[in-house]
């Protein structure tokens, strides 16, 4: 009986405030449709068993960590807005003669309401579209789709209860705000008088500077140890910077401009940076979180699309400019045990040619070309007082020499054979390539000559192309042709005499080129072709010798294609999927900002019609008010973005993404893109705030 | 020369269906000379407030017309309104209605900023009246910061910074103490003295008896009215009083 006219009561108020109500629902309703969404990728065994599935689940559960945190925040958010919004409404009822805790069984009946439809029809609808999305990553992974109704009773209960325990958090934090809230408090209106903001110095003083040295981080942050030691702290002090700016930085700019006369005292400006100033004291952080949100959404739509459209781009570079679809080593390894020495036989290069044969003839292909590639690799080039030598360092050293650099060595006919390209050396000369950006010319660095193994050789050309990259490395790192195979073999053997180690051999590294790649990438989909290469040459050197275990390389351009597109195809996915959770975010700050404001407003707008502003007029500048209130987020977001611009492209290159060119223009179209759906969602908010100003 | 001229004033509210009629008023006539202070008194639901509505140009007129200085305020355009209201009425009103993200002083100097006077005439323009009406100390203050009183006779500044033809009063002292509404009478007078023409619309007879003539409304018609004369202000109230009497016992129109 009694609960039958709460339960009436409950309903009537979530009616009478749909307003308030239909937002917070369908918040509810999209976070619990994602959530179930990533919850059931994640356990889903049918992706386990597509190519490249396997980074799916752990990609989501990324996802799941960010979408938990955020969906609380956002809860309690929702809530205590509506709690702010309809504390007069209780009050009511308290004066009209209910107990508290009357008023708070009404109060639970209606979140009780609002979670069940928001949870069910959450879920409901993630059932529906998870099918839409199996699809879809289907697609991004370049699988053939996996077909069928998928239900996972475990996601289904962990979803809804994961929202209803936060819900019912929620409430019952709201729940503690009632009971310590006297009835004259809850019915006193929102009409005492806002005070004006204060000027928060120091708190200037602290976004200015976390700003500042984020941003420095980010523009300074040269090499990429630096990119990735620095970027979190720079990300971690422009947030911060943010919303001390926001909430500092505006007020201060605002009272800055009242203060001139000239400027404050004509018709559009005198409202506008007053109300501005309060507007910014309500809202500002709001309007940090909605700046916070946009940034992330940019940066994580751009960075994964770039990827995920740059993966050819990275192969090709991964694999030379597609001169190679396979790169093959194979030595065996004899151990004499008495003189504790290692010695490595190279496989002859028929040999090798051979058994990739057999493997490439079981997946319906066979190979067209080897190209040897011998070199040398990892040794520091030191200068000391002037003169230059070859200094030999551990390459895990983990402080080289300040101003040391790598040399990576290659016989020019290797040079030729691989790029095709006729280079020419005098007698005694070497040619070279920078391998980093910004590394010094090698002629400046050691000026003109430089000792290799038991020769000097004059340092020649500058070679446009080196078929290896090392953008990712902390030092200086150059290519060097030298002029054949006897000068690499005496640079290896004074390496190996001072240093007494075998790493620094020359290798034999072969470029495999395949007559029919695709055969491979089609037949070889669990990537068996690796063992079944690397049990021949066990066999192989069983045979041959006995007592020495093998030493392969097998490094397929189709495996790497599956891995990269099952990486940042669910990276984009996930990508994707977050974004929609931020703009939800976003949408419903927004959406409460307005109607909140539009509320107070309301008031403002009469006076001024009494006092001898035209309806339009008023409107008018309402209206700039809100619209730079609005786009100064996207602004800000912009702003952050193209300082991160640098930093985030340096990240991509140790990603193996060094397409430039591709990555700008994700970005300006994600940019885009974000701004025309922020529009979109001001367009529909800013409806509402009219209905209630009007 | 009368300032202002109302005549024959007839406004029908209809509710939003149709349905019914209401009558707020059926037939006011009255005209106000240059420098006059008229009270207008009446009961709540007199039709006070929807004469003062229509005086202001917030609102129109169902039969009848207002002239201002010889021109007809239906005549002007909505577009041309806000200015017409702004250059040549003042308002002060029982709320007070100032914004309160504005200062004192820029609560006063908005008429004349909206006007579009230049930045560096308004303080030369807003110290006199600011010191007249003893607000001078408080330029500086938030709405929320001062009194009643002093609110009230911010709202009067902010009135009379243009140099209104015509200042109009909804019942000013309703929301102040019996010290500040003194205060706010005293400095009526003050401004009528210099010349200011007033019109008040009030339900206090305290209100009224600083006029220099008093108007009677009752079912939205003008029932009766009062001249001063020699009279001091105990005797108008004492008038006022009877009449007042005589209205709400039910007398015949005069």
């Amino acid at each position: 009986m009694k609960l039958g006219l709460f339960l009436r009561l409950a309903w009537q108020n979530i009616k009478k405030n749909h307003q308030l109500y239909i937002p917070h629902i369908l918040a509810g309703t999209g976070l619990t449709a994602i959530f179930y969404v990533m919850k059931t990728l994640a356990s889903d065994e049918r992706l386990e068993k597509i190519k490249g599935g396997y980074a799916i689940p752990s990609i989501m559960m990324i996802g799941i960590w960010v979408v938990i945190i955020l969906s609380v925040i956002l809860v309690f958010f929702t809530n205590s807005f509506l709690m702010k919004q309809r504390t007069r409404e209780y009050g009511m009822y308290n004066v009209l003669g209910m107990e508290k805790r009357h008023v708070g069984r009404i109060m639970f009946l209606e979140n009780l309401i609002s979670t069940v439809i928001s949870i069910v029809t959450g879920i409901l609808s993630g059932i529906l579209v998870y099918k839409l999305c199996c699809l879809f990553i289907c697609k991004m992974l370049h699988v053939s789709t996996i077909l069928g109704f998928y239900l996972d009773w475990d996601s289904v209960l962990k979803t809804a209860g994961f929202f209803a325990i936060t819900y019912l958090a929620a409430f019952l934090w709201n729940r503690i705000r009632l009971a310590r809230l006297r009835p004259v408090e809850l019915l006193a209106s929102s009409g005492v008088g806002e005070r004006e903001p204060k000027t928060k110095w120091l708190l200037l003083l602290i976004g200015l500077a976390t700003l500042g040295v984020g941003y420095y981080l980010a523009l300074k942050a040269e090499t990429p140890l630096e990119v990735i030691k620095d970027f979190f702290i720079a990300v971690i002090l422009v947030i911060i910077g943010t919303y001390a700016l926001f909430l500092a930085g505006s007020i201060a700019l605002l009272k800055l401009l009242r203060r001139k006369r000239g400027f404050y005292y004509r018709r559009t400006n005198m409202i506008a940076v007053s109300d501005l100033l309060y507007r910014m004291k309500q809202n500002a952080v709001g309007l940090a979180s909605i700046a916070i949100l946009a940034t992330g959404v940019l940066v994580m739509i751009s960075t994964t699309v770039s990827l995920y459209a740059g993966t050819e781009d990275s192969l090709k570079d991964l694999y030379m400019d597609g001169a190679a679809d396979l790169f093959v080593e194979a030595e065996y390894v004899y151990r004499d045990d008495e003189e504790k020495k290692t010695y490595f036989y190279q496989v002859p290069e028929e040999d090798i040619l051979d058994m990739a044969n057999q493997v490439a003839e079981k997946y319906g292909t066979s190979i067209t070309k080897l190209t040897a590639v011998r070199n040398l690799s990892e040794n520091y080039l030191l200068e000391k007082d002037g003169s230059t030598s070859v200094y030999i360092a551990d390459s895990s050293l983990s402080m080289p020499p300040k101003n040391a650099a790598v040399l990576l060595f290659m016989p020019v006919e290797d040079y030729r054979n691989i790029t095709g390209l006729d280079v020419q050396f005098g007698e005694g000369e070497i040619g070279w390539a920078p391998l980093t950006k910004n590394a010094t010319d090698l002629t400046e660095r050691v000026s003109g000559t430089i000792q290799l193994g038991s020769k000097t050789y004059k340092v020649g050309k500058k070679l446009s192309y080196f078929p290896q990259s090392m953008e990712t490395s902390v030092l200086d790192v150059y290519g060097i042709l030298l002029p054949d195979i006897d000068a690499l073999e005496d640079v290896s053997a004074q390496i190996s005499k001072e240093l007494d180690w075998y790493a620094n051999r020359v290798s034999y590294t072969y470029a495999v080129k395949v007559a029919d790649a695709k055969k491979f990438g089609e037949n070889d989909t669990e990537q068996k072709s690796y063992s079944e290469f690397g049990e021949l040459v066990e066999r192989y050197a069983e045979a041959t010798m006995e007592g020495a275990s093998s030493h392969i390389r097998w490094d397929t351009s189709w495996a790497m294609r599956d891995e990269m597109y099952a990486i940042y195809g669910s990276l984009f996915f996930l990508g994707i999927l977050l974004s929609i959770v931020f703009l939800f975010a976003t949408a419903l700050i927004i959406y409460y900002k307005q109607i909140s404001e539009g509320y107070d407003d309301r008031g403002r707008f009469q006076i001024l019609l009494k006092v001898g502003m035209t309806a339009k007029e008023t409107k008018a500048t309402i209206r700039r008010q809100i619209v730079i209130v609005f786009f100064l987020p996207v602004i800000t977001a912009v702003i952050h973005l193209t300082v991160a611009y640098p930093v985030i492209r340096k990240l991509l290159a140790l990603l193996m993404l060094s397409n430039n060119k591709l990555f700008l223009l994700c970005t300006a179209l994600t940019a885009v893109a974000f701004t025309l759906i922020y529009m979109i969602i001001y367009r529909l908010t800013a409806r509402t705030y009219y209905r209630i100003v009007r | 020369m009368s300032i202002l001229e109302v005549s024959n004033l007839q406004k029908i509210y209809t509710t939003r269906f149709g349905g019914s009629k209401v009558q707020a008023l059926s037939n006011v006539t009255f005209s106000v000379e240059k420098g006059e202070y008229v009270a207008i008194m009446g009961e709540s639901g007199s039709g006070k407030t929807t004469l003062l509505n229509i005086l202001a140009a917030l609102d129109r007129p169902t039969a009848g017309k207002v002239m201002l200085e010889g021109k007809e305020l239906s005549a002007i355009k909505e577009a041309e309104m806000a200015t017409f209201r702004r250059e040549n009425l003042g308002f002060v009103f029982q709320e007070f209605n100032l914004l309160d993200t504005f200062s004192i002083r820029d609560n006063i100097l908005l008429p004349l900023v909206l006007n579009g006077e230049k930045p560096a005439e308004l303080e030369g323009k807003l110290m006199p009246i600011a010191e007249e009406l003893g607000i001078a100390d408080l330029l500086n203050k938030f709405p929320y910061e001062v009194s009643g009183g002093q609110k009230q006779r911010t709202a009067v500044a902010r009135a009379l910074i243009t140099n209104p033809k015509l200042i109009l009063a909804d019942e000013p002292t309703g929301a102040l103490d019996s010290k500040s509404t003194d205060d706010l009478l005293r400095v009526f007078r003050e401004i009528n003295a210099k010349g200011q023409t007033i019109l008040m619309v009030t339900h206090s007879t305290k209100a009224a008896s600083h006029a220099s003539r008093v108007l009677f409304i009752r079912d939205g018609e003008v029932f009766h009215q009062i001249y001063r004369g020699d009279c001091t202000n105990e005797q108008l109230y004492q008038k006022i009083s009877d009449t007042l009497t005589l209205l709400t016992t039910g007398g015949e129109q005069r």
